[in-house]
This record gives C-alpha cells, structure tokens and sequence, in this order.
C-alpha cells in the first residue's frame, strides 16, 4: 500500500462520485474502486488517520442492535406486531416466550419506545421491552440529525427538558414524543434545532432562544 | 422529426435562439424545492421546467415487486396538461411509459441497491413546461433529487441531447430544431466512469454524424455535471 494522500479537506461538502483519495481506508459512506476512494453521498468529509468518510446530512433510518426507537404499532397479529418507525423495514415485536416480565398489552395506534435486540438478515429490527407512551405528542425529525437534538453528552436534550419541564423520548429513528405543558416551546426549538443542524455553537443560542420564549 | 428540411435552423454557424451549434441552453438547478419528500430538485433548462422528488427507500407494496437482493428504483415521468401548448391529456401515455422505464434503468446503475433489500425508492418527475428535450432534464433533475434525499449513489447521472439540423451536428436541440430537424440523440452518462446509461436515437444520422452526435453530446453532458457538482457543494454552505 503507497502513501495515503487526500483530495478533500475536512469537513468541506462532498457529492456522489466525487474522488477523496488513494490509499486510504474507507468510512461510512464511502466506497473503493481500483485503489480510489469515493463518496456514496451529499455530506461532509470527515478524516480521520487514515480513514475517509462521509457524514450524511439526509436519510433513512436504519436500526442498528442497540438504538433505541419511538414509533406507532399498526398492526397486531397477536404474538407478533409491528410497529411504523419510520424506517424501509418495519419494527417487529415478539411477546411470550419472556415469561418473566409482564406483558403491555399494545394496540394498533399506540406510540411505544422500545429497544432494538437484533437485526435480522431481512432487516427488519427486533424490539424488546416496549415502553407505553400515554398522551403527548410524537414529531418527527430527520434521523442523520438526532445526534444534534441530544447534543454532546445529552446536553442539549436535557437543557430542553429541564427548561420547559416536559418529558421528552428522543428515538434514534427520527421520531420524537413530548408531553408536558410547554410542549409547544419543546416542539419549536426541536425543529430550531433540526434546521441549523450543522451550526457551531448551538447549544448556547438554544438555551437563549428557550429562555424568550418561556418568558413571553 | 418531420424531416422538414425546408425550414431555415442555423445560418452562418447561429441557431434560431442564437446559440452558436456546440452551446448549451441556459441552465437553473436548485435543491430542496419540496417539503414533504426526502430530497427534492428543481431543474430549468432553457424553456423546460422540471421538478423532481425523491421518496424512500420505503417499503414496497404490492409485495410480489420485491427484490429480496436489491431496491428497486420507480421512475415516474410525468408531463403537466399544460407544459405543452396544445392540452396534453393526462395520465400515463406510451412516451411517458417508455421515458419512466429507460430513466429507470440508468439510474439504477448508480444508485447501491443492495444497501436496501424489498424496498423501493421512488422517483417522481413531473415536467411543467417542456421545450424539448424534457427526458434529459428530468433524468439531470431526478439524479440531483436523489443526491438531496441521502440515497447512496456511486456516482451522478447526467444526460444531454445533440442532434442534426440542415445537416449540422449541433447540441441540446430547442423546440423547433426538435420539431424540423433530422435527428436527435438523447445521451445520459455517469461522469466518473463515462459510461453509456441512457441511449436513444430519432431520426436517420450515417455512422459518423452519429458518432459525432455522441461524443457532442457526452461533451454537454460534462458541462452540465460540472453545473451539478456547484448545485451540490452549494446546496449544503447556503445554509452555513
């Protein structure tokens, strides 16, 4: 392997196809061919060591074991249902062979938030333990930008609860259920936040913009 | 092509519009024009206007279109009653089937289907006004919609036209050229590797006029990318 050289800078713009470098290794987003690395996508370059990738600023959301998803049961096939969680691959959960935790009973309609156990070679998500959410509101927020509505640490997500005293669920799907007396200040500065996703400082111009509002 | 030679379309190296016969028609692109979709586009070409979105990757429905392997890509162009001068009437006619099929195909070859097995992502063209070489714009357009939904592509898909005039190569023909000329060659390549994706020919051109349109339009074609790549890179530090 030659020495690895760039022909992007970090965190400029990339397209599909654009050339990033040779001999390097590749990232998400990010393919190779005949020792090239390529962009699969519109985002921002991201280089680290060796390594080339993409941040995308727009796309589905796929479930990865671990993530934790807000989404709306429609349909119920008793043992087994399926949840919208805004993804290609619907969620599915399987009740019964846990016999020691009690059952939710879920309807079609219902908004839960579960867990994703595991993803199937058919891609559609397991989840477990589904959480009931009564009442409030779901909104729905684009899934590349979920990172930056919980901010470094959750800080940003608690500043929001803590300042309107809402109970908010953030799904790593996109979708996002707020309940509370000021959930429409919640919902203002989540979708504030969604549309200068890629800002610096963001979390100090939030808390200001919060502390208007819930003044007025 | 009515093969209408009669009509005068270039004289001493101008056309009608006075475009010299290698020049392209003035081109407006614009990104995230829609709301509700994943990624949307807005292209003007000359006199075509043509918007484009983007919807999914999504489940596929009915389910036997599935591909348990690969996405499937859904083309669907469509002309506005009013984009033409006489009423078009609407629905689905054997042109726009046929632009929705061959668009389909050249897209496919760039978008990673793999990435999203029995789902589909849907594309949907719909032309305002057409003047011309509206398959081109709308198969530009759509390409640029799914860079804006975050689809993963290995590469862009751009398309140009060249044609033949008062026995003249020229390149993207206007409306009367298309009308009274002698041939038109719609052409879309993917940039990077310059390969052939779309290929359509009306009219009668000898194997050098074709091989001359071709090669016209491929050059046009890479005018019109290098547009593409400043829409992009623009798009995302308008914002910034």
């Amino acid at each position: 392997m030659g020495k690895a050289q760039f022909n992007v800078e970090e965190r400029s713009v990339s397209y599909p196809g654009q050339l990033l470098g040779e001999n390097v290794r590749k990232g998400e987003n990010v393919y190779i061919k005949d020792g090239k690395a390529y962009s699969l996508m519109r985002g921002l370059v991201n280089i680290r060591d060796e390594t080339v990738s993409v941040i995308p600023v727009r796309g589905a959301y796929i479930a990865k074991p671990g993530d934790f998803v807000t989404g709306i049961v429609s349909d119920d096939f008793g043992k087994v249902k399926l949840v919208d969680i805004h993804s290609p691959y619907p969620g599915v959960i399987r009740g019964g062979d846990d016999k020691h935790r009690k059952e939710v009973e879920l309807s079609p309609g219902d908004i839960v938030n579960a867990k994703v156990v595991s993803v199937g070679e058919t891609k559609e998500p397991q989840l477990a333990s589904p959480w009931k959410l009564e009442g409030g509101v779901v909104i729905e927020v684009d899934p590349k930008k979920i990172p930056r509505v919980i901010g470094k640490k959750k800080s940003m997500i608690n500043m929001i609860k803590e300042k309107t005293g809402c109970r908010i669920m953030v799904g790593q799907n996109g979708l996002i259920w707020i309940n509370g007396d000021k959930t429409d200040i919640a919902v203002k500065t989540i979708k504030t936040i969604e549309e200068q996703a890629h800002t610096p400082g963001l979390t100090d111009r939030v808390g200001a913009m919060l502390d208007e509002m819930i003044k007025n | 092509m009515s093969g209408n030679t009669d009509m005068k379309l270039i004289k001493n190296g101008v056309r009608l519009d006075g475009r010299k016969p290698e020049e392209l028609r003035e081109i407006k692109m614009e990104l995230g024009v829609l709301k509700r979709p994943q990624g949307s586009a807005y292209v003007e070409w000359g006199k075509n206007k043509v918007i484009a979105a983007v919807y999914g990757p999504r489940e596929l429905h009915p389910k036997f279109m599935q591909n348990p392997t690969k996405a499937v890509v859904r083309y669907t162009y469509n002309m506005a009653p009013f984009s033409v001068d006489d009423r078009k009437r609407p629905g689905p006619d054997r042109r726009s089937v046929e632009i929705s099929k061959i668009s389909s195909e050249a897209l496919t070859a760039v978008v990673e289907t793999e990435d999203y097995p029995n789902t589909v992502i849907d594309v949907f063209v719909e032309v305002l006004q057409a003047d011309a070489g509206t398959r081109c714009a709308a198969l530009t357009c759509a390409s640029l919609a799914l860079a804006d939904a975050g689809v993963p592509m290995k590469d862009m898909v751009v398309a140009c036209a060249a044609g033949k005039i008062n026995d003249h190569i020229v390149l993207d023909l206007g409306k009367e050229e298309d009308n009274f000329g002698q041939a038109d060659v719609p052409v879309a390549i993917t940039p990077l590797s310059k390969d052939i994706v779309l290929l359509q020919m009306d009219g009668k051109l000898t194997r050098d006029e074709y091989s001359k349109a071709l090669n016209l339009a491929v050059d046009g074609a890479m005018q019109v990318y290098e547009m593409m790549k400043k829409t992009l890179i623009g798009s995302l530090n308008r914002k910034e």
